[in-house]
């Protein structure tokens, strides 16, 4: 728990945010958007890449 | 329905926020990458279900009011603790010595250089004004000028009667 902690605060800053607010705060992409001062079509680019990393970088613990 | 229009709403269906449509299940159905990246990335969705975000103990906002409270009842301080700082009252006393030296600086100056007295203008010789000028000058002389014409007269009184 602790290591999935660590791979998300280590993701970029705005992947980072975009994360925490679509995963753990149920936040939904216009929401996030507003937030993170981007488009919507932007955001959900963003937590797409967000994501990707994340898998990589948790692919030892699947 | 193309590979990039369904990323962009993958995250959600792989978090479980929403459902697939029909329409991206047909292309799931028919595009294996898309299938495999939806598969893995709900995984990595359920694997970070494991950290939960800690949440606000449900009596915070009571503990901070109350410390707020606690804050405001506190007696205030007042204006004289100010000059209880050391560096404050120096910084005073220095600006009160360079104020009262300003003071008496300024006061030295004016007396150095006293007013001078007016001196009158002195007229064109010649003119009417010279003339008035020196008989208010001379005026003891000529009132004993005056003094024999009137010697002068009682004389000629007396020797011709």
């Amino acid at each position: 728990m602790l290591a999935i902690r660590r791979k998300v605060e280590a993701l970029p800053e705005q992947q980072r945010l975009a994360v925490i607010m679509h995963k753990y705060q149920q936040m939904d992409y216009k929401q996030i958007a507003e937030v993170l001062k981007r488009s919507e079509s932007a955001t959900k680019s963003l937590l797409f890449r967000a994501y990707e990393t994340l898998r990589e970088q948790l692919k030892e613990y699947l | 329905m193309k590979c990039e229009e369904i990323r962009e709403r993958m995250p959600d269906v792989a978090a479980g926020l929403t459902r697939a449509t029909a329409e991206e299940s047909q292309h799931l159905a028919s595009c294996a990458a898309c299938a495999e990246q939806l598969k893995a990335m709900s995984a990595t969705m359920a694997l970070l279900d494991e950290w939960q975000t800690p949440e606000l103990s449900p009596y915070f906002d009571v503990r901070l009011q109350a410390r707020l409270r606690e804050e405001m009842a506190k007696p205030q301080a007042g204006w004289l603790s100010w000059l209880r700082r050391p560096v404050l009252a120096a910084a005073l006393t220095v600006l009160m010595g360079i104020g009262v030296g300003l003071f008496f600086t300024h006061n030295r100056e004016t007396y150095e250089y006293p007013p001078q007295e007016e001196t009158a203008d002195v007229a064109e010789p010649g003119s009417a004004v010279s003339d008035l000028q020196a008989l208010d000058k001379n005026h003891d002389l000529y009132s004993d000028f005056e003094l024999l014409d009137d010697l002068d007269l009682q004389q000629d009184v007396v020797a011709n009667p």
